[in-house]
């Protein structure tokens, strides 16, 4: 017995105390960069990551793969991370803060941003530009047979169509499935699957219609129609940082400056498409942008902007 | 198998990356759970009583589904590297404590009744009798909690922790990712097939 006590304790310790041998621990130095599933989001992961390590000495550990913005949140709450690499304005508004029919872009921007420095003590930061908003799309053959161009078209067939749509998405309070059947009206079936699969659903024509990101580049590539729609809340990208964090390395502050409006909806498609389908690294993505770039030497950051 | 090929080249450093974090983690679960469970094992050998006991907890742990154990612990340690190998940690117990248990049983009587003739004391009875003959029974123990290990650190992922389980679901989230699902899967399938013998 007198054996074992010691060593439990002493495994309880170095479990709890984390930094073990080659899995690096948090630091002072390093910040935490946590991003969703999606390639998108880890090409900002990256980005950030890169620009941080550029201007900084600071080291960068990115936190993947976590499944929606409510975790991302929870992370932020518990100061598990740093940094959460994308947010979106309509997300967040009806998901973290509550609030309905928010649909003006500039005004869901000023109320996260107040929100989210007075409730949670984390800066908002600008966009980068591009807004990755949900759409409903149908196959391009589908929406010309039929003459189809906005969401009301579908309802005459939405009572045989199969909807394919984000597990993230469907039960969501103000904007979610619920939601849009109070607006629009209710699919025959809803399937909730993995937001990677819906498009190859509707181009191989499993699913009838999809709810799909605006900013995936494979809305493009396979022939599908993004449908027009007022039901959903904008959904502008941007970083968001613990003002702790930032009181600690005012130096971020500069960089997020410089990455704000650099990048059109187009433009993430694009970059999407490279790693959704010519499965380039995010990482590589990410370099390649701020090469492409200069890192933004150029771009001049003025503190009293700020 | 072309883009595999194409993945695998451009990727190369970033595969390892995560091969190694994903090892590591399996690793550390693991040698915590010998710290542990080595001498739990000897010690219910040695008091056949609680061995019962003992071995119904381990198997307890072992019924739950790890995604759903790894989220509760994630609730207690947060996200990251800690949950995942206090995870590995404790479904490591079960093999662990039970192989050496039954390779400390197993040692033959006549064998340890010759060793008290011989003179020897129970500490010397245990380190050199007991424990050299039941030494490949426990690495056995350790093997499979090792297999056991680097399986459940491929879900680690899902509570932020990376490793190969990271490159298998960019995989699955890609129009037809298979070789970045195979360039996660496989790394995973080697490491169950090496690991021990480096473990």
């Amino acid at each position: 017995m007198k054996k074992i006590i010691p060593t439990v304790l002493a495994s309880a310790l170095v479990l709890s105390g984390c930094s073990l041998p080659g899995l690096g621990g948090p630091s002072e130095q390093t910040i935490r960069i946590a991003t969703l599933d999606t390639v998108e989001s880890e090409i900002w992961g990256y980005t950030l990551a890169h620009m941080i390590e550029h201007y900084t000495d600071l080291e960068t550990e990115l936190v993947t793969n976590l499944g929606s913005t409510m975790v991302l949140h929870q992370a932020m709450m518990q100061e598990e991370v740093d940094i959460t690499a994308t947010r979106y304005t309509g997300t967040d508004i009806a998901g973290v803060l509550n609030y309905e029919d928010v649909t003006d872009p500039e005004e869901a921007m000023q109320i996260v941003q107040q929100e989210f420095d007075e409730l949670f003590n984390q800066t908002w930061a600008e966009s980068y530009g591009f807004d990755n908003s949900y759409t409903v799309s149908v196959t391009e053959a589908f929406a010309e047979q039929e003459n189809i161009e906005h969401v009301d078209d579908l309802k005459p067939f939405a009572d045989e169509m199969n909807f394919g749509v984000d597990n993230a998405w469907v039960n969501r309070t103000g904007d979610g499935y619920a939601a849009f059947t109070e607006t629009h009206f209710a699919f025959g079936d809803v399937y909730p699957m993995a937001i990677g699969l819906v498009y190859e659903a509707a181009a191989s024509g499993n699913m009838d219609a999809v709810l799909g990101y605006s900013s995936d580049g494979r809305i493009a590539a396979y022939d599908l129609t993004v449908l027009e729609d007022d039901f959903f809340p904008p959904y502008d990208a941007s970083p968001v940082i613990r003002n702790e964090v930032l009181d600690d390395h005012p130096e971020l502050e500069g960089i997020l400056h410089k990455l704000s409006d650099t990048v059109s909806t187009e433009d993430m498609q694009e970059m999407n498409y490279m790693g959704d389908v010519e499965l380039v690294g995010p990482s590589t993505i990410a370099q390649q942008f701020l090469e492409a770039h200069n890192y933004f030497e150029d771009v001049e950051v003025n503190e009293e902007d700020q | 198998m072309e883009t595999f090929i194409t993945y695998v080249s451009q990727n190369g450093f970033y595969i390892w990356e995560e091969f190694y974090r994903h090892f590591l983690m399996a690793a550390y679960g693991v040698l915590f759970a010998s710290i542990v469970s080595i001498p739990v094992g000897i010690l219910i050998a040695r008091y056949g009583k609680l061995s019962s006991w003992v071995l119904t907890f381990g198997s307890i742990i072992q019924t739950i589904p790890v995604l759903g154990f790894m989220a509760i612990t994630m609730v207690a340690m947060g996200l990251g590297t800690t949950t995942v190998i206090t995870t590995v940690f404790f479904y490591s117990l079960l093999p662990i404590i039970q192989n050496t248990y039954v390779g400390i049983k197993g040692v033959d009587k006549t064998v340890t009744n010759a060793a008290y003739a011989s003179g020897m004391t129970r500490l010397q009875l245990l380190t050199k009798v007991e424990l050299p003959l039941a030494v490949s029974v426990i690495m056995a123990g350790i093997r499979t909690a090792l297999v056991v290990g680097i399986g459940i650190v491929a879900i680690g992922t899902f509570v932020g922790a990376g490793g190969l389980g990271a490159i298998i679901v960019r995989g699955t989230n890609a129009t037809d990712g298979t070789a970045i699902i195979l360039a996660g899967a496989i790394p995973t399938a080697d490491g169950n097939y090496c690991g021990p013998y480096h473990g």
